[in-house]
């Protein structure tokens, strides 16, 4: 027991994904053939031991409490502690714009009444198998305020407007966070977590929302030297979903046997909402190379370097290459896709060619049929 | 008071199934890919709007009580209902094992009459298939019956192996022959009773005083009901139904799933089999690797070749390995190179590099039990079991 509690923050980042989060927020995008966003924070908190864990729910909640539901799934359906979900203020008579410390504001009472001393606060948008652990600990035993993860990684992703960047001084002090376009040098990217006493937190929302702050991190920014911080290097597989591009290309990323070893190897699982759906079917004619298949796909066709999510078929005749096909997606026979997002309960017809870019791949909305 | 309370006679070993059910119960024998053989008559209670279910265990019920998960079945009423498990247990005047499948459900009274029901549905964890229980429960009615056996027509050759019911043009049952030499039809009882409670918990109790008596549904009670003119009708039963008793029906059964026409629809969302998920990542298949004609689970790794075979959740397949017409169970793991043909492979048993392992003949299927590790350039040619079981010529 590490005295933690967590809350995942989903109010920030939405849109990032242009099509894909139209209808639902950035944490219950599909990812990874079974899987949404939000799973690999919440598994990574059960994982360490977190079991007090709050959601700052963003306007848009249906796919999120369809998702979540009790949290069973992820072993949070507790007596004492387990899941809470944290809804916006949506403001009468006028509608409000969306504004984490506003959320954090309202929700104040979950935080005060919790029991745990510290709390990590963590973004949907991290995919990993995530340990807390030890970071915890690290910010403990450091004795700094405020401890920032963080991973130092290629500098192709800094044109992503949702992504934000550290500034490291001497000690592992954080001495600034720059976000997005801002962000035209560096290599150390905010891993979207940051641990603080509960009581420091609740100060920072209060003082925040006087101010007329609306985003935490921003306000956070702003105020950096007021206190002790650091900068935690965060040393496992780590991912960032911040648009499109990173989507596609992490997604890619799995189709490396030691990008699913890191992901996936036991005994640290990543837990889902769990339907009861029946071994992927192969046919005889079937070809697959390359591949990462969901339970009730169905395959007659070709797919090569894909991930096929759950009950997807692929029609006889049909080729499938460097796609990301979202649960239900119905590949017609002969049809030919080649680097495409198909999201959920796409149809494609017999014969239909789709071809996108790597840099560009061709996005399908929900329930297109083509 | 219930209209319907089923009990799943869960607790038979299975001995002929041998190395395979050396640690595990028989409904709790993996099937399917995914499955474990008790979820079909389970999910058929589910889907058949039956909300209280209770599984009698007694052989090797580990497995099988963390599978069914202890009673939480998300599907069931947690109020005046649900999955019960029982496992025979001491009472005032002492405790004894479940000696029948009538002395089981003999034992379990009290949890019956806990629901007052009308009706007893009695099924057996063993078999495969999928079932509507309503149509047989207003059959029951219609026919005004006090028991009424669920048939299914078996090949007139095989009826030798079966409990054949003789029937009148209005199904009701004039004779039952266990076994007959020369069967006079080729209805099979399915092992499936409906009985009015309150007459068969009389019969129960009658046949707990016979010291003569095997306590045995088949062989006792249902005899004896039919001597003593009880209404007793045959439901004759369409479609696919299995009873997996032996590795070569096991085998068998598991291969039908990989035919175009498979005879079992797993997919089939208005008939869900409903089972535990193993909380596994979707699995991968490598550049190299070639899968054909397969059900793959989640968390497999395939890097070899694997034609015409059932690998269930956390299966590894080595570069050049090779699997053709096999099962293999949760975790097993092949080496490379390792060839394994027309085999059942147990659950985390590990298989290491350039072993042969099978005959690729169907009528002899060779069976590699579970938790074993292999080494490698081992051969385990030859019909039947390992460790040997069934007589393998190891």
């Amino acid at each position: 027991m590490n005295n933690a509690m967590g809350i995942i923050n989903l109010v920030e980042s939405n849109q990032a994904l242009n099509e894909i989060t139209l209808h639902r927020p950035l944490a219950t995008v599909p990812f990874g053939g079974r899987y949404r966003l939000i799973d690999f924070a919440l598994s990574g908190m059960v994982n360490s031991g977190i079991t007090n864990v709050g959601i700052l729910a963003p306007f848009q909640q249906r796919s999120l409490l369809d998702h979540l539901r009790s949290g069973r799934d992820w072993q949070l359906a507790l007596k004492k502690d387990g899941l809470a979900l944290l809804p916006p203020s949506y403001g009468q008579p006028e509608p409000l714009p969306e504004n984490d410390v506003r959320n954090f504001y309202n929700n104040l009472d979950f935080l005060k009444k919790s029991r745990q001393e510290y709390v990590l606060v963590t973004s949907p948008n991290v995919v990993g198998n995530l340990d807390f652990v030890t970071p915890l600990q690290a910010h403990q035993d450091s004795g700094a305020d405020i401890t920032f993860l963080y991973q130092r990684q290629d500098s192709s992703e800094r044109d992503c407007p949702n992504c934000a960047l550290l500034d490291i001084g001497a000690d592992s002090q954080v001495t600034g966070i720059r976000f997005g376009h801002d962000s035209d040098e560096g290599t150390d990217f905010f891993a979207g977590t940051f641990i603080l006493r509960k009581e420091l937190l609740v100060k920072l929302i209060k003082d925040c929302y006087a101010k007329g702050v609306g985003s935490l991190l921003q306000g956070l920014a702003g105020q950096l030297p007021r206190f002790r911080t650091s900068a935690y290097a965060y040393s496992g597989y780590l991912a960032r979903i911040h648009c499109l591009r990173s989507y596609y290309r992490y997604n890619m990323a799995l189709l490396q046997p030691e990008v699913w070893q890191a992901l996936f190897a036991q005994p640290r699982q990543i837990y889902t909402k769990i339907r009861d759906e029946a071994p992927a079917k192969y046919t005889r004619d079937s070809r697959v190379t390359n591949a990462i298949v969901a339970g009730s796909s169905t395959i007659r066709g070709t797919v090569d370097s894909s991930v096929l999510f759950r009950r997807v078929t692929v029609g006889e005749g049909a080729q499938v290459r460097r796609s990301v096909l979202m649960s239900n997606t119905e590949v017609g026979k002969n049809a030919v896709l080649e680097h495409v997002i198909c999201d959920k309960d796409v149809r494609i017809t017999d014969g239909k060619c789709l071809r996108g870019t790597p840099d560009q791949p061709l996005v399908l909305k929900k329930g297109t049929v083509v | 008071m219930k209209d319907c309370v089923a009990v799943i006679l869960a607790g038979g070993q299975g001995s002929r199934l041998s190395v395979l059910t050396k640690n595990l119960a028989k409904p709790a024998i993996p099937f399917g890919g995914r499955y474990r053989i008790i979820d079909f008559s389970l999910s058929n209670c589910y889907n058949s709007a039956i909300d209280t279910v209770g599984i009698l265990t007694q052989y090797q019920t580990f497995a099988l009580h963390s599978h069914v998960g202890g009673g939480k079945a998300p599907e069931l009423p947690s109020y005046n209902g649900g999955v019960f498990i029982l496992p025979p247990y001491l009472k005032e005047s002492g405790g004894e094992w479940y000696k029948g499948t009538a002395n089981a459900v003999y034992q379990n009274i009290e949890f019956v009459d806990r629901y007052d029901p009308k009706y007893l549905l009695v099924l057996s964890g063993d078999h495969v298939y999928k079932m509507d229980y309503r149509p047989l429960l207003s059959f029951h009615q219609e026919k005004e019956a006090e028991i009424t056996i669920a048939v299914v027509a078996v090949p007139w050759e095989e009826a030798g192996r079966f409990g054949i019911m003789n029937i009148d043009q209005d199904f009701r049952v004039t004779e039952f022959e266990e076994k007959p030499a020369k069967p006079r039809s080729n209805l099979a009882s399915m092992g499936i009773y409906v009985f009015n409670w309150p007459a068969v918990k009389a019969y129960l109790m009658a046949d707990e005083q016979d010291g003569s008596s095997s306590h045995d549904f088949g062989r006792d009670v249902i005899p004896r009901m039919l001597r003593e003119g009880r209404s007793m009708f045959a439901y004759p039963f369409e479609g696919y139904w299995m009873d997996v008793g032996t590795p070569e029906s096991l085998w068998k059964a598991n291969m039908d799933l990989l035919r175009e026409d498979a005879p079992i629809e797993l997919r089939d969302q208005l008939w869900p089999i409903y089972t535990v998920d193993p909380v596994r990542p979707p699995h991968y298949i490598n550049n190299a690797a070639v899968t054909r004609q397969a059900l793959v689970s989640e968390g497999c790794q395939i890097y070899g070749e694997v034609e015409n075979s059932i690998l269930f959740p956390g299966v590894s397949v080595g570069p050049g390995a090779v699997v053709k017409n096999s099962v293999l169970m949760p975790n097993a793991t092949v080496g490379a190179n390792t060839v394994i043909m027309a085999a059942i492979i147990g659950s985390e048993t590990h298989i290491e590099e350039n072993c042969a392992i099978g005959l690729n003949d169907p009528a002899q299927i060779t069976v590699v039990g579970q938790g074993l590790s292999i080494p490698g350039n081992t051969t385990i040619h030859g019909a039947g079991d390992f460790p040997a079981g069934r007589g393998s010529d190891e």
